[in-house]
C-alpha cells in the first residue's frame, strides 16, 4: 500500500517526542498501525528539510556505555503549530482517543490541588514573615 | 496582616480569564494533582492561543504582564508574566505535544473547570524543562506511577539528564515517600514469646 502521507508530513505527527531517525519510522508504524511505513532513506533528507524550515531542531547525544552517537530530533513552537494544524486534518490516522478517568480519581485529583494550594500558602505565609523579621530585626 | 494567597483559586480564575477550553494547569500544582504534594510559589499555565492573544485578554482585566521572548533553536521560550490575587503565574505556550483531548477536566465548584495536563504531557514538559526541580517532580510522579517509568527514561536519554533522573530514582527518601503503600501481610500463627 502506498503511504498515505509523505515522509515530511508523517515526521510533523510522529515526532510527539524527541526521537532518532530510527525510532521516527518505528513510531509512525505504531501510531498509523502499520498503515504509515517510512524508510531511512526518505527520512533523513524530510529531517534535513524540515530543520532549515526551522521547523525541528536537533542535537547530539552520546551513545550509552561507548555506544553510538545518536542524533535526536524535537518540534520548535513553528513545528509544533505545523503538527496541530496537520493533525486536525488528518488526525483520524492517528490512533489515542481521550481516556476518561473515573470520578473518584478526578475527586482526589482536586483534593490534592486544595492540599497543594494550602502547603504553599503556608511557606509563602512563612517566608514573608521571615523577611519581615530580618527587616526588623536587622 | 496580609493574607497568603490561595493558590487554587488562583488558578481557577486565571483559567476563566485564559478562557478554560484554551488552557492546561501544569507546574507544581499538577505535580501535586498526580500525587506529588508539594509548595510552589506560582501557578503556571499552557496554552494553545497565541501569547499576544493571552496578553490582550489579560490586560482587558487590567493586569499587568510582561512577555519574554526566548530563542525556540536554543530551546528556549516564550512566557507571560504577572501577578492575579496575590498569586505569581506564569502562561507558557505548549513546548511539546500534548494530547489536549486528554487533559483532566475538573469541576471546581460554580460552574468553572480546570483543564490539568495529562500526566503523559506533564512528564514530556518537565523531563523538557529538564532543571532539578523538574527532574525531582518527574522522578516523584514515576515512583507513584511506574507505568511511565519507560517514558521518563526515554525522554531522560534524549535530553541528556538519564544520569540526573537515575540519582532522583534512587533517592531512599524519594521512595519512602512515593512508593504505593503495601499492604501488609496477615502474619501467621501470631508472634513467637
Amino acid at each position: 500500500m502506498k503511504n498515505p502521507l509523505s515522509a515530511r508530513a508523517a515526521i510533523l505527527l510522529g515526532l510527539s517526542r524527541p526521537a532518532y531517525g530510527l525510532q521516527i519510522i518505528d513510531r509512525i508504524r505504531d501510531q498509523t498501525g502499520g498503515r504509515v511505513r517510512l524508510r531511512l532513506g526518505s527520512v533523513y533528507p524530510a529531517l534535513r528539510d524540515l530543520e532549515r524550515q526551522r521547523l525541528v531542531r536537533s542535537w547530539e547525544v552520546p551513545g550509552a556505555r561507548g555506544g553510538r552517537r545518536r542524533r535526536y530530533y524535537e518540534l520548535t513552537l513553528k513545528g509544533l503549530a505545523a503538527a496541530t494544524a496537520q493533525r486536525e486534518v488528518i488526525g483520524d490516522l492517528l490512533g489515542g482517543r481521550a481516556e476518561v478517568l473515573p470520578p473518584e480519581t478526578i475527586e482526589r485529583m482536586r483534593d490534592r490541588l486544595g492540599e497543594c494550594a494550602a502547603v504553599s500558602a503556608f511557606v509563602i505565609d512563612l517566608r514573608r514573615r521571615m523577611i519581615e523579621a530580618e527587616a526588623g530585626g536587622g | 496582616m496580609a493574607r497568603a494567597p490561595d493558590l487554587r483559586k488562583a488558578a481557577v480564575h486565571l483559567a476563566q480569564l485564559l478562557g478554560p477550553e484554551d488552557c492546561l494547569l501544569v507546574g507544581g500544582m499538577a505535580v501535586g494533582a498526580y500525587g506529588y504534594v508539594r509548595a510552589t510559589k506560582d501557578v503556571d499555565f499552557v496554552v494553545r492561543v497565541k501569547l499576544d492573544e493571552v496578553r490582550a485578554r489579560l490586560e482587558r482585566q487590567a493586569i499587568r504582564v510582561t512577555l519574554t521572548r526566548g530563542d525556540p533553536l536554543e530551546g528556549d521560550f516564550p512566557c507571560i508574566k504577572g501577578t492575579l490575587d496575590g498569586v505569581p503565574f506564569d502562561v507558557m505556550p505548549a513546548l511539546v505535544p500534548l494530547d489536549w483531548e486528554r487533559a483532566v477536566q475538573m469541576p471546581m465548584g460554580r460552574g468553572a473547570t480546570l483543564q490539568v495536563v495529562s500526566l503523559e504531557g506533564l512528564i514530556r514538559l518537565k523531563v523538557r524543562a529538564q532543571g532539578p526541580r523538574d527532574l525531582l517532580d518527574v522522578a516523584a510522579l514515576v515512583l507513584r506511577h511506574p507505568e511511565h517509568l519507560h517514558l521518563a527514561r526515554e525522554l531522560g536519554a534524549a535530553y541528556r539528564v538519564a544520569d540526573k533522573l537515575e540519582i532522583w530514582l534512587s533517592d531512599p527518601r524519594l521512595k519512602a515517600e512515593m512508593e504505593p503503600p503495601r499492604r501488609a501481610r496477615p502474619r501467621k500463627g501470631g508472634r513467637k514469646k
